[in-house]
């Protein structure tokens, strides 16, 4: 600041003194010149002025012959634009409040994208990373890839640096106080050298841990090493327990470590329970650095070579298949990606509003200012320079409202997160970081522009003549009311776009709420476990254990009946099976009869609520001694039982850990018993699919969902629960205690928050909208306050003039509404992806937000028409 | 007072380099001066000397310094540089042919 004083000093300050000194001397010596000539001293100055020209001219003309002077210029204009903004306090108030509200909200959406949609990783060159995938025909998404597969695409591949196995499941961590579940991954040795990421302590994964044979190792998060180990100095090196066997901590990841899946210990992939190195056998996610320089283009095509050559050599496993490749951030955020653009969109439109609204602002303060426009021109300011004039304090108020913008968005962020929704992945990353304040930097230079820009063209050009001479209230009227009536024209049409969009996110989230997932979701507790395979061994020892956890569960007070699945609905979890139907063979090649498939305990349906149509449910019968036995879902039997009663018909599964004891291991056979109500099982949006359900003691697994019924608050019973299966076994650790309720309104977050951030940016369009065009109309019975005073005194009665004031209104609201259908059928095809049970053209949608916008913009003009009834034509007159 | 005849810019320049070549003189003096020597025939306005004699400083064709005047006020005096004095000879080079080919011209269409 001082060094910026002395070079002011030295350049700037003595050259415009100099200036100013030097016409001084010229003036005075004219005057000398004038008297000396015989004139009186009064005359002898008038004439040296004239002479003299404009003296503002003159200066003017000498700043454009020095560059420099653009610097002083604008600091002039600087100065003169804070001085002017000073000057109408409520006007500048106004226009940095709305505008910081527009920037506010931009910026904190903004932010929010910015964290979630551009997320940066620990990672080196993330953008680098990228899922593999092995689809067959039409399938989409992201498939598993089997061992084999993995390991020829690894070894023949040139594009990439790295290709790395990846399987998340949960970890059971035992030996330590309590027992406890950690997120675990199982990984190819070389997942953190393909990630770029190196331990803190210790060392992460060596080439070779990765060896059936070799010791078993993991690699922990800083998080896990200090909450569950009490930031043991010693723990590298130490031996801890995960799922009832030793691994010895090689490593700990760094602190303030961001990975794209956040595991909290990995261990080698190997250890993962169901490996197996068989084709058919396809399990792992797989994920791959492609080398710098290369093109995703080129990866696929290298790697659709390799599996080409797979598909000839193995056409029984591969059949089909080609590799497709999708960017790791892309996939995170793919379900997230649209609704976060939409609001991102729909917030960029408020901040339109809000500046046609101050254009609108500054138009009307204008026409007091025409004036001093026209006195500033006649003493010799050219257009140029008015414009600039004009553009330096609309950018100061577009600075001021910036920077109380990024204050607001720090408060709304803050809200932000709190209506976001758990799994919506806005963390406390979405914070103001650079990125997001060069955006603030740029919209608020940007809206500067936007609506000084109008003004600033049409005030440049003022009409000295008739401007000095006092008849401000005509002067350009008509164009300037055009331009102004455009600007609330467009408010109004933004605003009708925004409510449809509002009303179609409403629609479809109460779709939502009232659709029915074919059971009963309240008074649902669940609660997750995975049994050691080294304590539970056989099957009969897992169906053991889940049937003792049941009755002892269910001796629990409060609790009505309890129940073991395999999958819960909404629960994340969700298994598919390939079935031979009788009578229906199969050709080669093909892949057989899909159904989602569940495994349940006898209590399932009746805990759940899911009725029984036909037939029976399990019985405790159903076990490993008895005949396999299924049961279909309405779907089910609808789909391939068109004509015909599925009941004792027998289906043949295709896939091995179904009916693995005894004799049904042997046929894969199950006889259908019982035709039960079809119910939604992966999320809430899903259309009902075939489902198909075998008795778990038939199936057995080591993972188990716990469900109970209650008859009080759900998580009011968590801890009895807990003891409960801890009274069976005191080591084994449960997770994911929640009731089925939150599991449903987690599934519905991100159409909740999409709903409650549109409903809030559609409603603050509207009242700013109603703002515009309350405040234009108003300025316009102003303005015509004397016409209309004339229309009174000629014998207009109140009901015509309000008529007339609201005719006008009407006609721009009109205007608007039908320029906003438009907009709206547009932006509502934009989010139709976001809609269920919701077509985008949804009258009900659109009439409402017509009604609401009509309503509302009649309210607004309502009231400055009953004003122009006030007007007394006696004092509007005695201006003549 | 005969009509006044509004200055062309690379003119204006000419004129001021050669009324300072004389002496160093304030702008109202160089403005004077040259309505003096023209008998009121070439007016200088204002708007355009000032900035004249700023580009021709800028130009580094003249110089200035802050002195007194006749009657003991600080004036701002100009003064040709000595590529001021390069620049006039060539410009009065320029001017003199300029204006030989002009007279050319004209009195080939009055013949």
């Amino acid at each position: 600041m001082k060094l910026f004083k002395k070079l002011r000093a030295r350049f700037i300050k003595p050259k415009e003194q100099d200036l100013n000194d030097e016409m001084r001397f010229h003036l005075e010596k004219e005057i000398e010149a004038n008297v000396a000539g015989g004139m009186n001293a009064e005359e002898a100055r008038r004439r040296a002025l004239i002479d003299f020209g404009g003296v503002q001219q003159a200066r003017e003309a000498v700043h454009r012959v020095s560059a420099r002077n653009v610097l002083e210029s604008s600091l002039q204009d600087i100065r003169f634009g804070v001085r002017m903004l000073r000057k109408s306090p409520s006007f500048t108030a106004i226009a940095v409040g709305i505008l910081a509200l527009g920037i506010g909200a931009n910026t904190a959406i903004f932010s929010a994208v910015n964290a979630v949609l551009f997320a940066r990783w620990s990672i080196r060159n993330q953008q680098q990373l990228v899922a593999v995938s092995e689809p067959t025909g039409a399938d989409k998404g992201v498939t598993l890839v089997s061992v084999p597969n993995f390991e020829d695409y690894r070894r023949q591949q040139t594009t990439f640096e790295q290709l790395s196995l990846w399987l998340g499941q949960s970890i059971n961590l035992t030996g330590q106080e309590r027992p406890d579940r950690l997120i675990g991954a199982f990984v190819s040795d070389n997942y953190f050298e393909m990630l770029g990421v190196k331990a803190g302590a210790g060392r992460t994964f060596l080439p070779g841990d990765d060896m059936p044979g070799a010791n078993p190792v993991a690699v922990v998060t800083h998080k896990v090493w200090q909450t569950r180990f009490g930031g043991d100095s010693g723990l590298v090196g130490r031996q801890i327990t995960l799922n009832n066997e030793p691994y010895t901590v090689v490593g700990i990841l760094p602190q303030d470590l961001t990975l794209p899946f956040p595991s909290e210990v990995f261990v080698p992939a190997h250890y993962y329970t169901s490996y197996k190195v068989e084709r058919q056998d396809k399990a792992f996610l797989l994920f791959g650095r492609i080398k710098d320089g290369t093109t995703r283009n080129q990866a696929t095509t290298d790697l659709n070579t390799i599996a080409q050559r797979l598909v000839r050599e193995y056409p029984k496993e591969n059949a089909g298949i080609h590799v497709e490749i999708a960017g790791v951030q892309e996939l995170l955020t793919q379900d997230v990606r649209t609704p976060l653009l939409a609001l991102l969109g729909a917030v960029a439109m408020v901040l339109l509003i809000v500046c046609a609204n101050i254009a609108n602002l500054v138009l009307a303060r204008g026409v007091a200012r025409q004036r001093e426009v026209a006195v500033r021109s006649a003493l010799g300011a050219g257009r140029g320079r008015l414009v600039r004039q004009f553009l330096s304090e609309s950018t100061l108020v577009a600075a001021a409202g910036g920077i109380s913008g990024i204050l607001l968005a720090h408060l709304l962020l803050k809200a932000l997160q709190r209506v976001s929704p758990l799994d919506f992945p806005i963390s406390d990353t979405a914070v103001l970081d650079l990125r997001v304040l060069a955006f603030t930097a740029g919209i608020s230079v940007l809206t500067g522009v936007l609506f000084g820009v109008a003004p600033a063209v049409r005030f440049s050009r003022v009409n000295l003549s008739s401007a000095l001479s006092g008849g401000s209230r005509t002067t350009g009227y008509a164009a300037r009311d055009w331009v102004r009536s455009a600007f609330v024209v467009c408010q109004v049409a933004i605003s009708l776009a925004l409510l449809v969009t509002a009303g179609l996110l409403v629609r479809s989230f109460h779709g939502l709420l009232t659709m029915n997932p074919g059971f009963t979701s309240n008074h649902l507790l669940t609660m997750e476990y995975r049994l050691p395979r080294t304590k539970y061994q056989t099957g009969v020892a897992q169906s053991n254990f889940h049937r003792a956890i049941v009755s002892r569960v269910q001796q629990v007070p409060g609790v009505v009946s309890a129940a073991v699945v395999q999958s819960l609905p909404f629960s994340g979890n969700w298994d598919q099976v390939r079935l031979e139907l009788p009578g229906r063979p199969i050709s080669a090649g093909d892949d057989g009869f899909n159904a989602l498939c569940d495994l349940a305990s006898p209590e399932y349906f009746s805990t759940v609520g899911i009725p029984l149509i036909e037939g029976r449910v399990f019985s405790a019968h159903d076990d490993d001694k008895g005949a396999g036995v299924a049961i279909i879902s309405q779907s089910f039997a609808r789909k391939y039982f068109p004509d015909k009663d599925p009941l004792g018909s027998e289906v043949k599964i295709k896939d091995s850990h179904l009916l693995a004891l005894a004799g049904n291991q042997a046929t894969k056979r199950a006889t259908i018993v019982g035709v039960v109500g079809s119910a939604k099982q992966r999320n809430v949006r899903e259309e009902l699919q075939p489902q198909i359900y075998f008795s778990y003691a038939q199936s057995p697994n080591i993972f188990g969902t716990l469900v109970v019924r209650t008859a009080v608050e759900p998580m009011g019973l968590s801890n009895a629960v807990r003891q409960a299966v801890w009274s069976v076994d005191k080591d084994q650790p449960v997770w994911k205690v929640r009731t089925v309720d939150f599991l449903i309104e987690r599934d519905t977050a991100p159409d909740r928050f999409a709903m409650i951030m549109m409903s809030a940016l559609s409603a603050l369009a509207l009242i700013l909208s109603a703002l515009g065009t309350y405040g234009m109309l108003s300025n316009a019975v102003q303005q015509r306050a004397r016409e209309i005073g004339v229309r009174m005194a000629l014998g207009a009665t109140r009901s015509n003039v309000l008529k007339l004031v609201l005719l006008r209104g009407l006609t721009l609201i009109g205007a608007g509404v039908a320029l906003g259908l438009l907009g709206a059928i547009a932006s509502a095809r934009l989010i139709s992806t976001l809609l269920y049970n919701v077509s985008p053209g949804d009258i009900t949608a659109f009439a409402l937000a017509v009604a609401v916008m009509v309503l509302v913009g009649m309210l607004a003009s309502y009231l400055p028409a009953r004003r122009a009834t006030r007007v007394d034509p006696l004092v509007a007159l005695r201006d003549e | 007072m005969g009509e006044q005849i509004d200055l062309l810019q690379g003119t204006l320049d000419l004129l001021i380099l050669k009324t300072l070549a004389m002496e160093p003189m304030h702008g109202w003096g160089i403005a004077q001066r040259i309505q003096q020597i023209s008998d009121e025939v070439l007016q200088v306005g204002q708007g355009s000397l000032y900035p004249a004699l700023h580009r021709l400083e800028q130009r580094g064709w003249i110089g200035s310094e802050w002195s007194v005047s006749d009657n003991n006020r600080r004036a701002k005096f100009y003064s040709l540089t000595k590529a001021g004095a390069r620049q006039l000879q060539k410009e009065l080079g320029e001017w003199e042919r300029l204006s030989a080919a002009i007279a050319l011209v004209l009195r080939q269409q009055q013949g």
